[in-house]
């Protein structure tokens, strides 16, 4: 029994829990603080980025080792020159997926169960049926993520993906 | 593998054997590769050489029998290139120099003028190897290993995949280095015509349990053998009866020999 063949259903179960039924349950056990946006945020985005870490440390080639063993390469070397690499890049894009569910579930959470942020300054634009607010508010959001997908988190993916073949 | 002292530095397998769950893989291996001789393992695929390979290049532990080597630099090249896909031609050649703590300015000096001996362009020096030819990253996969000034070069038929210029090509090379510093070579090869044209003794393997069968000295150093003595030697190799055996061929018949030597 691997450790991949463990975590499956722990991991099933957790992608599959709605975000809404944390936020409940986050309500309860830490209040309207800081720790209930924190809590589910991090439940919701782990298990993304887990099976992404997952599928990289299971398809790392057997045969790489070799090579580290027989070049004597040493620890360190093992973990920045050969499984580093291969990891992140499975990683990357596993933390582009959290980085979006992040973005909905932390509004989501705040209009909820939060009186700062963008989630609660929807709730009283949407208390004053105030559209144009709403829209301005779901506006700034949705181009927060464009900018930090496409200026900051492409360019870092392009770069240390350089070695793949280009499709 | 254990590391004892003596001179000159030698390579000693007595008595290997090698089991995979029940099934006896090797069995009663004996060999000696010393400084500045090539030793070629020949036999059918899947007759235990590759094992035979990895056991000697401590890539598995050994059980039956003792592998003593006094060589303190040994390294293997792989059937396949095994070149990490993430690293650039320079950095890859550079692996090993890097493992063993040469600073970078220096390993890329050196890399950059083994990369250039062996015939890639400053181009290719910085390409991925997914952007390389197969023959080019079998030519950066022989410079890594020869970048860390080996005393013995395990090679696992590195050159099976090449077409026969590219072949004769990197022989060349090899043979080139093999001339200026004089290393140990165990190589594995079911081609007999390459045993013959680079080595100095050739063992015979045969299916069955894994055993050397043959042994077979060539006294005629390499650099002065050419195609006719390939030819005639790998024919005289082929008309041996335990040889025909072990690579399932019909008992030999006079006149067909030479034919067959030079199809091998």
């Amino acid at each position: 029994m691997t450790a991949s063949m463990m975590s499956r259903p722990i991991v099933t179960v957790l992608i599959g829990t709605p975000p809404i039924a944390w936020l409940v349950l986050a309500l309860l056990w830490f209040g309207n603080g800081d720790g209930t946006p924190i809590f589910t945020v991090f439940v919701a985005c782990m298990p993304v980025v887990f099976v992404g870490a997952m599928q990289g440390a299971r398809t790392l080639d057997g045969q790489l080792r070799d090579v580290a063993t027989a070049y004597r390469l040493p620890a360190w070397m093992c973990f920045t020159d050969i499984v580093l690499p291969h990891v992140v890049s499975y990683l990357f894009p596993a933390w582009i997926t959290a980085l979006g569910i992040s973005w909905k579930v932390v509004v989501m959470v705040e209009l909820l169960a939060s009186s700062d942020g963008v989630g609660a300054a929807l709730a009283v634009s949407r208390s004053h049926l105030d559209t144009a607010a709403t829209l301005a508010w779901i506006t700034a959001v949705v181009g927060l993520l464009l900018a930090v997908e496409y200026l900051l988190l492409e360019p870092i993916k392009r770069e240390i993906e350089r070695w793949r073949v280009a499709v | 593998m254990t590391t004892a002292v003596h001179a000159p530095a030698c390579l000693e397998v007595r008595g290997l054997g090698h089991k995979f769950a029940l099934q006896i893989t090797l069995e009663d291996i004996d060999l000696d590769v010393t400084r500045g001789e090539v030793v070629a393992l020949v036999g059918p695929s899947g007759c235990g050489k590759t094992t035979l390979l990895h056991l000697c290049a401590g890539l598995m532990p050994v059980h039956t029998g003792r592998i003593v080597s006094s060589f303190t630099n040994p390294v293997c090249m792989f059937q396949q290139p095994r070149l990490l896909p993430w690293k650039n031609t320079l950095d890859n050649i550079a692996l090993g120099l890097k493992a063993a703590g040469v600073g970078r300015d220096e390993r890329t000096r050196r890399a950059r003028m083994l990369g250039l001996q062996i015939g890639l362009t400053h181009e290719d020096l910085g390409k991925f190897p997914h952007q390389l030819s197969g023959g080019m990253q079998s030519r950066v996969a022989l410079a890594r290993a020869l970048a860390i000034t080996p005393d013995l070069l395990l090679l696992d038929e590195p050159f099976s995949a090449l077409d026969i210029g590219l072949k004769t090509e990197l022989y060349a090379l090899l043979l080139h280095h093999l001339n200026t510093c004089s290393l140990g070579v165990l190589m594995i090869t079911h081609d007999l015509m390459e045993a013959v044209r680079l080595s100095d003794t050739i063992l015979v393997m045969a299916p069955s349990r894994g055993r050397i069968v043959h042994r077979f000295r060539i006294d005629l150093p390499a650099m002065q053998r050419d195609d006719t003595f390939v030819y005639n030697t790998t024919a005289e190799l082929l008309q041996d009866s335990t040889v025909r055996a072990s690579f399932g061929l019909t008992p030999a018949e006079s006149g067909t020999l030479a034919k067959q030597g030079l199809s091998c």
